[in-house]
């Protein structure tokens, strides 16, 4: 038992340490400083990468969303806020968006969850709660949550967050009334929270 | 996200939850060429923050050398104005003046060619008037009478007649012995 919180501690802390890693290395970005991607990547990229590739499904789609990504965090580096959220937090956000941009293009639908546009990728200071990473307890505490939750819930829960398709779209996906999938995805939700709250 | 927070979902769906939807996908490694792509796509600045820094403090320098060169030369060139605008005036004023000499001078020799061309008139006669001795009750404005004149004839007229008496209302002079009124 001391062990396993003796562990988590210490995942937290490298956690903090690398938000502020993150951070220092955007502030240096901003100045040129192009070793300060590659520390940035080596630390970020597998977390994106797999973000991208869980949403897409495809290897190639999933790299290019991540190349895509880290070269808006270059190009954005100066004038991104480090007191709006852990750079990690924002680079999943744009992964998210790109990803679930691309699979609707690839699935002939029209709208777009973001736009392309560079400046409103920029978090706002309104979303900053929204740019906090989760420790690596917390994380594993939501995974086995996911795994706990229904077939119906996690796969209502999963459309809307991994395919970006709203309430409407996944019951007709599931032909399921949207009453039954507004359901789902609440219950599923507070499951979640609760397993967070633990 | 934002599709699950439609249709008054997002009441429920604290941030939390959405970023750990987002960390608590299986991990994967993406390719080791991925790397190398990210990082030769990201060009170099031209300038680095302190290079600009120094570029921006050197203009500012030399627009405020600018600046300050300009308002000497303004204030150079305002007082060669108002030098020139002085003389100009000072050229106007005496260009007036010598117009009205000009126009003395035009007036001078107008009259000075009507008395010579009077007296250089060819038909012009010399007429030696007697005189009478002045009256004792005579006014001072007959005292004047002139005892000689010169008169145009011209050929119109008739010569005057020997030892005439001819009074004329004006005399071009006094003569010597007339008394001073």
């Amino acid at each position: 038992m001391w062990v396993l919180l003796a562990v988590l501690d210490h995942s937290a802390a490298m956690s903090n340490d690398g938000r502020l890693a993150d951070q220092a290395a955007v502030a240096r970005m901003a100045r040129g400083d192009s070793s300060a991607l590659a520390e940035l990547y080596d630390r970020n990229a597998r977390l994106v990468f797999s973000l991208a590739q869980r949403i897409l499904q495809n290897h190639a789609d999933a790299e290019d969303v991540v190349q895509e990504v880290f070269a808006q965090v270059w190009a954005q580096a100066g004038r991104y806020d480090t007191s709006r959220g852990a750079v990690a937090a924002w680079m999943l956000m744009m992964a998210r968006s790109r990803a679930i941009d691309r699979l609707r293009s690839r699935m002939s639908r029209p709208e777009t969850l973001s736009e392309a546009g560079v400046a409103e990728t920029l978090p706002d200071a309104t979303t900053r709660q929204d740019l906090q990473l989760l420790s690596a307890e917390q994380v594993a505490c939501l995974r086995s949550a996911m795994h706990d939750l229904p077939a119906a819930q996690r796969v209502a829960l999963e459309l809307a967050y991994y395919e970006g398709l709203t309430h409407a779209e996944i019951a007709g996906r599931l032909s399921e009334p949207l009453g039954t999938v507004k359901t789902r995805i609440r219950q599923a939700v507070i499951k979640l929270r609760e397993s967070l709250i633990r | 996200m934002d599709s699950i927070a439609k249709d008054d979902e997002r009441g429920e769906l604290e941030p939390p939850i959405l970023q750990g939807l987002a960390q608590a996908v299986p991990q994967v490694d993406p390719s080791p060429e991925l790397r190398a792509r990210v990082l030769k796509a990201a060009t170099p600045r031209s300038a680095s923050s302190p290079n600009r820094f120094v570029a921006w403090r050197l203009a500012t320098a030399a627009s405020l050398a600018l600046a300050a060169g300009l308002a000497i030369y303004t204030s150079q060139l305002k007082g060669r104005i108002t030098g020139l605008e002085r003389e100009l005036s000072d050229s106007r004023a005496q260009s007036a003046a010598s117009r009205l000499l000009v126009a003395d001078a035009q007036t001078a020799a107008s009259r000075a060619q009507s008395a010579v061309a009077i007296l250089s008139a060819p038909d012009v006669a010399r007429v030696d008037l007697a005189g009478q001795p002045v009256s004792p009750n005579a006014s001072p404005a007959h005292s004047g009478a002139a005892r000689e004149a010169w008169c145009s004839a011209r050929r119109t007229c008739r010569p005057f007649p020997p030892g005439a008496r001819i009074n004329c209302g004006s005399s071009p002079r006094r003569h010597p012995s007339a008394p001073a009124c």
